[in-house]
């Protein structure tokens, strides 16, 4: 157990490049703040208060997918960069352990990500604090953490494997922008999309997130949170066989060097 | 005119350089999604001019996003690849030098402005309703020339920071987007905020857009954010300036031009 923290510390420390306090600050605590103040005020000028309300909430989501995505995924990429992978593949390292360390840290992050978040929407909009289904908000908030590190973990396989990072968070922000319901509801597009939608991380949590701040009660909304977190679980089964995948073709090609591969 | 000469140049050198190594599709469709969904919301308003607002504030936010770095990292960049030496011992000021990089990158841009104002018109599926056209245009070209200088002043800003800097800058880029009303007209800004506004020369643009987008209150309503966002955007240009002496002075102090 000691390796395995030994191994989230190093990691974390080692690849994620903001990760000393001005850059966390920055990035953990100023970027969602205006990042849901943006959005909440351009809400209401382009519609009004409630659609603010709407749009704040399903930002904050993403600021959280922003913080948690860039860091893993950049790490991946770095831990390609910096030539780490073959000192991983000659040692006896359990992989799933090595893999599941990657993200741990990186979950605070998100949290810390969606507290200030939810800050600036009690700042901005008329949002009714008294209503929310606190309970459920921590819940639904815990599960669309955990499922946005293993969607993150999942696309730091790509990460590896093109030796890039920034292109595929553009990616994965804009894909989950349109189609996760958190500024367009869901409803709006054909049910097809819809169901692709829903197979994203986010799209079932923030629907629980929204029955949340109506106060619904847990019932209302538990089958979304169980589905947002058999999303996350398969993302991260997935991400793993890649990561598992990915060793095995360096291995057998002898082609690790960032020009020979990807 | 020496001094049009060198911006000039420097423009051409910078504009190789970017075209050379920045050809990618992110860089010019990355705010495709984004605008796509402002679009989608400004469609939703019966008021035509809400559009016309967002069609204008945000290809400059799809702009300012794909340049930011690309104009606030250039001097960092020219002490890191050890070319600054150069610019030192020439005769030409280093402001008039990264004047020109400024603009290049600027221009580089137009052309995610340009797809971003594409885009939205494509889901809006609406002409926006423009009040005033030649208000309009000059107020673009004002809101360019603030942008301009305020990436400028970052410049000298991130060369003088030390230590570990990494994403310490990146939420400059909201800042100014949020503060510069590209999205909302700043009078949207809670009043405790409002002032940080007013030091934005792109944010006094926007305020002319406004007035040209839903027909001018008066003349001066318009022509007064021109005049404030030009002449705050000539501070920012005296602030870099003396700013750039400073980096100046520690090179040669220093005598690290190189990393």
């Amino acid at each position: 157990m000691y390796n395995f923290w030994v191994q989230n510390w190093l990691l974390y420390k080692g690849l994620y490049d903001y990760n000393h306090l001005r850059g966390y600050i920055a990035n953990v605590v100023m970027q969602p703040a205006l990042m849901v103040m943006m959005y909440a005020l351009m809400g209401r000028y382009a519609m009004d208060a409630k659609t603010s309300i709407f749009i704040a909430v399903g930002i904050n989501v993403s600021s959280i997918s922003y913080n948690v995505i860039s860091g893993i995924t950049r790490s991946y990429a770095n831990d390609r960069w910096y030539s780490m992978f073959s000192i991983l593949y000659i040692t006896k390292v359990n992989r799933f352990w090595n893999y599941t360390a990657r993200s741990i840290l990186y979950y605070p992050t998100g949290l810390l990500s969606g507290i200030v978040g939810l800050v600036m929407i009690r700042l901005l909009t008329p949002v009714d604090f008294g209503a929310i289904n606190w309970a459920g908000l921590i819940v639904a908030t815990l599960v669309i953490n955990a499922a946005v590190c293993a969607w993150a973990e999942f696309l730091g396989i790509f990460a590896i494997v093109f030796s890039e990072w920034l292109t595929i968070l553009a990616f994965a922000l804009s894909v989950t922008l349109i189609l996760s319901g958190m500024i367009i509801p869901l409803e709006v597009f054909p049910t097809a999309l819809q169901e692709i939608g829903k197979l994203l991380p986010m799209t079932n949590g923030l629907i629980a997130i929204r029955e949340v701040f109506n106060g619904a009660p847990f019932s209302a909304f538990s089958f979304d949170i169980l589905r947002e977190a058999l999303t996350g679980i398969a993302y991260f089964v997935i991400g793993y066989f890649g990561f598992v995948i990915f060793e095995r073709v360096v291995k057998r090609t002898g082609k690790l060097e960032m020009e020979q591969f990807g | 005119m020496n001094t049009i000469y060198a911006i000039m140049a420097a423009f051409r050198q910078h504009w190789k350089n970017t075209t050379a190594n920045l050809w990618s599709l992110s860089f010019f469709f990355g705010a495709v999604p984004q605008v796509a969904v402002f679009a989608w919301i400004a469609s939703q308003n019966p008021d035509r001019a809400v559009l016309g607002y967002l069609i204008i504030g945000a290809p400059f936010m799809a702009i300012w996003n794909s340049v930011f770095f690309g104009i606030a990292g250039a001097l960092s960049n020219e002490i890191w690849d050890g070319v600054i030496e150069f610019t030192i011992i020439s005769k030409t000021s280093i402001l008039v030098s990264l004047l020109g990089k400024a603009l290049a990158m600027m221009v580089f841009g137009i052309p995610v402005g340009l797809i971003s104002a594409g885009t939205m018109l494509i889901v809006g599926r609406q002409m926006p309703v423009i009040d005033n056209w030649p208000m309009l245009f000059v107020s673009i070209i004002v809101i360019f020339i603030g942008l301009t200088s305020i990436g400028l002043v970052m410049m000298p800003v991130i060369a003088l920071s030390r230590g570990r800097t990494s994403g310490i800058f990146t939420p400059l880029i909201p800042l100014v987007i949020t503060f510069s009303g590209f999205l909302y007209p700043i009078t949207s800004l809670p009043s405790w905020l409002g002032f940080v506004s007013h030091i934005l020369p792109s944010a006094w643009g926007m305020e002319s857009v406004m007035q040209a987008v839903k027909g001018p209150d008066s003349a001066w309503a318009v022509i007064s954010g021109w005049v404030y966002s030009l002449l705050l955007s000539a501070a920012l240009l005296v602030i870099t300036y003396y700013l750039f002496k400073m980096v100046e002075k520690r090179l040669r102090i220093t005598g690290m031009t190189a990393h």
